[in-house]
């Protein structure tokens, strides 16, 4: 399974990388904010992003790959430093599949990743 | 306030102060004409008195506008103080436990040198001192990573830097805006420099992540099985 990790910190990418990779995931892909994930959706199975970013934010993307026959099935994971409800309410309306708030742990990650592989496989 | 609401105010000061200096010019007038001296002292006693009662109404708003003036951009500083205090906290938190961390590995690399100098007696305890070996070998990873994931301290308090910046600018464009204002200028470069802010989290933070993310997975999850089956 090949994972496209989006953030514009590329500590935060490093970071979101090696943790998949503790995790049992090491086919990752990167980009540094939405537009730039948008180009890369094509050759990935699974969509972990950030939300605060420049050009198209994480909620962009996420509406930008729901709205699109072709990857509107497209696993898809926040992680981001919003934690109030609203945001975490307009992250579930914008299509997101689950959400993780930073800082997180590995065993968090993989935890949201299982559980929604699980919904699609049900 | 607004920068309208500030525009706003300050013309309706600056239209009553012209008022009040239409009507002493005009008293000053009919002050000089003869006919007029002596016998209106009536009238001149009215129009200082309603002269008064506009300036006290000036200077009312004028106290209005600047108490909340001083209200919002105090709040500002108060945010942002209490916002660079977080930062400074989160940092030192985090070289903390990286140090600390980074300490613990450093003995384990010790601990791995002497089972490596020790000497061997027998099969049966090299296999031990394998498989101790490889225990220790674990706990250095797992300390390594946890510093890494210490390092997400620097995407937070980024996060957090910008939005200080973000309330200085907006003391500053408030600041901008009342100056060019009171010298009759526009507070469009103002205004304009404010749109170019860096992205951040205004709710971006080090402090309770298992108790913000219980509460992301509370929202999440619960309503998530209701929106897959729908």
């Amino acid at each position: 399974m090949r994972f496209l990790v989006v953030d514009d910190s590329a500590t935060m990418r490093r970071i979101v990388v090696n943790s998949l990779q503790r995790v049992g995931f090491s086919d990752v892909v990167e980009a540094s904010d939405g537009a730039e994930a948008l180009e890369k959706l094509a050759s990935v199975d699974f969509v972990i992003t950030d939300w605060n970013m420049p050009k198209v934010s994480g909620a962009e993307l996420t509406r930008a790959i729901r709205s699109c026959d072709e990857t509107k099935q497209m696993p898809l994971i926040m992680v981001t430093a919003r934690s109030v409800r609203d945001d975490i309410l307009t992250a579930m309306e914008a299509g997101v599949d689950s959400y993780v708030v930073k800082p997180f742990t590995p065993q968090v990650l993989r935890e949201k990743i299982d559980a929604v592989l699980a919904t699609r496989v049900a | 306030m607004t920068n309208s609401r500030i525009a706003e105010v300050l013309y309706d000061s600056e239209t009553m102060l012209r008022l009040v200096d239409s009507e002493l010019d005009e008293l000053r007038d009919d002050s000089r004409e003869p006919g007029l001296r002596g016998n209106n002292i009536g009238v001149l006693l009215a129009a200082m008195q309603r002269a008064t009662g506009e300036i006290a109404q000036v200077l009312c708003t004028l106290h209005t506008s600047r108490e909340a003036l001083q209200g919002v951009t105090l709040q500002e500083i108060h945010d942002s103080a209490t916002k660079l205090g977080e930062v400074c906290t989160a940092t030192e938190l985090a070289a903390t436990r990286m140090m600390d961390g980074l300490e613990r590995a450093h003995a384990l690399v010790d601990e791995l040198d002497e089972l490596g100098s020790s000497d061997l007696d027998s099969s049966e305890l090299c296999g031990d001192r394998t498989n101790e070996a490889a225990t220790i070998r674990a706990r250095i990873r797992d300390e390594l990573f946890a510093v890494m994931g210490s390092l997400q301290f620097q995407d937070i308090t980024a996060q957090q830097l910008g939005h200080v910046s973000q309330m200085l600018r907006d003391i500053e464009c408030r600041l901008q805006a009342i100056s060019s204002l009171l010298s009759g200028g526009h507070a469009d470069e103002a205004i304009m420099a404010s749109n170019q802010l860096p992205t951040f989290s205004e709710s971006a933070s080090t402090k309770n992540s298992f108790e913000r993310q219980a509460t992301a997975d509370a929202l999440f999850w619960g309503d998530h099985s209701a929106r897959v089956s729908s």
